[in-house]
């Protein structure tokens, strides 16, 4: 039996939260950016006034303020965002239970066994963006189709508000003649490898021989192809975001630090990401060590430690190795990133010799009842207390 | 410099020494081969600043000198060159060599030798004589035990101590230790720490025999391993071991006797159902009764074994990769398995050797979410 899947997507997110929770800003257009007052900060979402004024995502706050001087520019409160994010999902849930979150404003259904139900996919549809208007308020676009590739292609094609529906005979007719670019999984890199094939829509790359693909770009480029093609048998997987993945926390320097002192903001990083890991009750085995220059130039290089590990001190050695390794001594950074991926959960503990790994796990843990008691601030390193701890600025 | 060799005695020592060429050094006479030219003799050396390899083979020197030339391009022609007598020489004080073999010739170029850095120095006393198998085999039973991770580089290496008549190495990287003693005639005390690098390409390069024996030289910051052919030197590494004694229990309140075959099969069957995290596997232990088992989202399995377990019953958890290592290297039909309970480690040794251990600490299993 074919599969009947949804994607809903809600239309400018962040934007439409403030829009939704005040109805004066209803008409105006909003600019969510990261904070204003400091200089550092780029445009998270913008409503579709203020698109059609210019604005971007991505944009600094700078360069939106000229595009757009009437835009209502607002801090982001990921606390509301996270809050309707699972009002909606909620809502989906009364549909079916196979709702798989795919990111805080998108959620894919599989309605397959609603139809003698609760009526046709399209009827389903209405209902949902109706309750989601009604009871959150907040528009969405919603794609149906067979397999979740084209449910997320359809809702992409109607925006804001849309109620699309895309069938496997529709693919070469409103698929094919888009450019490749907009298919789900090409991004900018795969973009510019495919033009070398003469491959610039995605009706190229479905005409496309397919063992030349596979040749070149491994499975990967079957999959692709795949695609292009409208097949997907991906399951609609409601547990697919249980598991986290990785951890990570970055902060943008407020000057050029060099040196020693990135080596504070990278521990004050590592303390964040250990926090976070254990509070998950996870382990992880890869430190991510993610920088940026004054240019904007990134830099980002992994290590996989020996074994798992959730501690800060863990977590700081390997990203100085990498800084020490990889990163000019002296050259200035404005950026730094920490991460640990490859996390699993923490079922088991490999004890070790010498007492020194029981001490550290002694003092995180005891520096986390601290902070869940007193809050975060209430104890923080010395380093931070340097001039070039960046901890106090958060 | 002007020397005639058979093709096997050149591609011995060149593949000898190969092993310390470092072809992506920012120096780029390390990626070269010194080549060296005595009475009747040559030696080639290769270092990577830490690990240095030489090997000296008879030749017919017909004019002594040296020179440098790439590795890479002198090992692969020395091995495919025809098996007759080859004649290498240098044109003049230049940097190139000349190689003649039958009525063909290849000039490679490289650099005069004194752009080579210099080797470290042989100290004039021996600190110690043992026989070259003997070694290997003490080597092969503790260096599993080393880390990898470069942080913390005094793990990385294994502890070579003298004294008291015996010999001691010991390697852990935390998790696991191994340990090993031999009686040798010493007078010298010594206390070093030895890259694992080094062990391992000793394992590799060095031969099996008992009567040849190996020359341990230590100087400051050396150590050398000297043979009849070769000699390996290598840094040491600075910092101080950690206090192994005191984390080597003395009692035991559990104690298991098994084939070792039989123990590391059953393991490694059971390893196999775990694809992600921490290959632990759970061992329940009753009197004369062991039972070993894994549980995953791939399936489950349970392995029943026969054999002796003495003391109170025990359940214990152990990261199988360390385990099955444990006991490759133990090198004894039989392996007698000491514990003291979930926590404590564990250790393992064979029933006739009391002067070879090894400890493995167990896993803590956690509860689903810490506070």
């Amino acid at each position: 039996m074919s599969r009947t899947i949804l994607l809903a997507d809600m239309n400018a997110f962040f934007a439409s939260v403030h829009q939704a929770l005040d109805p004066a800003l209803r008409d105006k257009a909003v600019i969510v950016a990261g904070d204003p007052a400091k200089r550092h900060g780029i445009v998270l979402a913008a409503s579709y006034q203020a698109r059609a004024e210019g604005v971007k995502t991505g944009m600094t706050v700078g360069e939106a303020v000229l595009t757009c001087p009437d835009g209502v520019l607002i801090k982001p409160q990921y606390h509301l965002y996270v809050g309707f994010s699972s009002r909606i999902l909620r809502i989906m849930r009364d549909f079916t239970p196979l709702v798989e979150p795919f990111s805080i404003d998108e959620a894919f259904m599989d309605v397959t066994g609603c139809r003698n139900l609760l009526g046709s996919p399209v009827e389903i549809a209405r209902k949902l963006k109706e309750r989601i208007r009604n009871e959150v308020g907040v528009t969405c676009s919603v794609g149906i189709g067979p397999n979740k590739l084209l449910a997320k292609m359809a809702a992409g094609l109607q925006k804001p508000d849309g109620l699309t529906v895309l069938e496997e005979k529709d693919v070469p007719v409103r698929l094919w003649p888009l450019p490749v670019r907009k298919l789900f999984g090409v991004g900018p890199r795969y973009e510019r490898h495919l033009r070398q094939f003469n491959i610039h829509t995605i009706g190229d790359l479905a005409n496309f021989p397919v063992d030349v693909l596979k040749r070149r770009f491994g499975v990967n480029g079957e999959v692709l192809w795949l695609c292009a093609r409208g097949v997907d048998y991906s399951p609609v997987d409601p547990g697919s975001l249980e598991m986290v993945k990785s951890v990570g926390q970055q902060i943008t320097l407020p000057r050029d630090y060099r040196g020693g002192e990135v080596k504070v903001v990278v521990l004050e990083l590592a303390d964040q990401v250990a926090r976070r890991v254990r509070a998950g009750g996870y382990v992880g085995k890869t430190v991510v060590l993610s920088l940026k220059d004054a240019d904007f130039a990134c830099l980002s290089r992994r290590r996989t430690l020996p074994g798992y590990t959730a501690l800060a001190a863990e977590i700081h050695r390997a990203a100085v190795m990498l800084l020490e390794r990889h990163w000019p001594a002296g050259w200035p950074v404005r950026l730094v990133g920490v991460a640990l991926a490859n996390l699993i959960p923490a079922r088991q503990e490999q004890l070790a010799l010498f007492g020194r790994q029981e001490k550290l796990d002694r003092f995180e843990r005891g520096y986390d009842r601290v902070r869940n008691r007193f809050g975060e601030k209430a104890i923080c390193r010395a380093a931070s207390l340097t001039g070039a701890g960046a901890w106090h600025a958060r | 410099m002007k020397f005639s060799a058979t093709k096997s005695t050149l591609v011995y020592a060149l593949q000898i020494v190969q092993k310390a060429v470092s072809p992506r050094n920012p120096v780029p006479t390390l990626s070269g081969i010194l080549f060296k030219t005595g009475a009747d003799q040559l030696t080639v050396s290769a270092t990577d600043l830490d690990l240095t390899i030489e090997c000296t083979v008879p030749v017919t020197v017909h004019e002594p000198g040296n020179i440098v030339l790439p590795a890479r391009y002198i090992t692969e022609l020395a091995r495919r060159l025809p098996d007759v007598p080859i004649l290498i020489e240098t044109l003049t004080a230049g940097s190139a060599a000349t190689i003649s073999y039958g009525q063909s010739q290849s000039n490679i170029h490289g650099f005069p030798a004194d752009q080579y850095p210099e080797l470290p120095e042989l100290p004039e006393a021996p600190a110690l004589l043992i026989s070259q198998g003997k070694l290997k085999e003490v080597i092969r039973q503790v260096i599993f035990a080393a880390s990898t991770d470069e942080t913390r580089p005094v793990f990385t290496g294994a502890l070579l101590e003298i004294r008291d008549g015996a010999l001691t190495l010991v390697a852990t990287d935390t998790h696991r230790l191994a340990w090993c003693r031999l009686p040798v005639q010493a007078d010298e005390i010594i206390s070093i720490i030895v890259p694992g690098k080094t062990f391992t390409e000793m394992l590799k390069i060095t031969g099996n025999s008992e009567e040849e024996d190996v020359t341990v030289y230590v100087s400051q910051s050396h150590v050398f391993f000297v043979t009849s052919v070769m000699q390996i030197s290598s840094r040491v590494i600075a910092g101080k071991f950690p206090p192994y004694q005191q984390v080597i229990p003395r009692e035991f309140s559990t104690r298991i006797k098994a084939v070792t075959r039989e123990l590391l099969e059953a393991t490694e069957r059971a390893s196999l159902l775990i694809t992600e995290g921490m290959p632990v596997v759970h061992f329940n232990l009753e009197k004369d009764a062991c039972v070993l088992s894994v549980h995953t989202e791939a399936g489950w399995i349970r392995e029943e074994m026969d054999l002796q377990v003495e003391g109170e019953p025990l359940q214990i958890s152990f990261n199988s990769r360390y385990l099955c290592d444990a006991l490759r290297a133990i090198n004894s039909n039989e392996v007698l398995i000491n514990m003291t309970g979930p926590l404590s480690a564990a250790v393992i040794r064979c029933p006739e050797n009391t002067q070879y251990l090894s400890l493995l600490l167990p896993a803590q299993p956690k509860p689903a979410r810490s506070e």
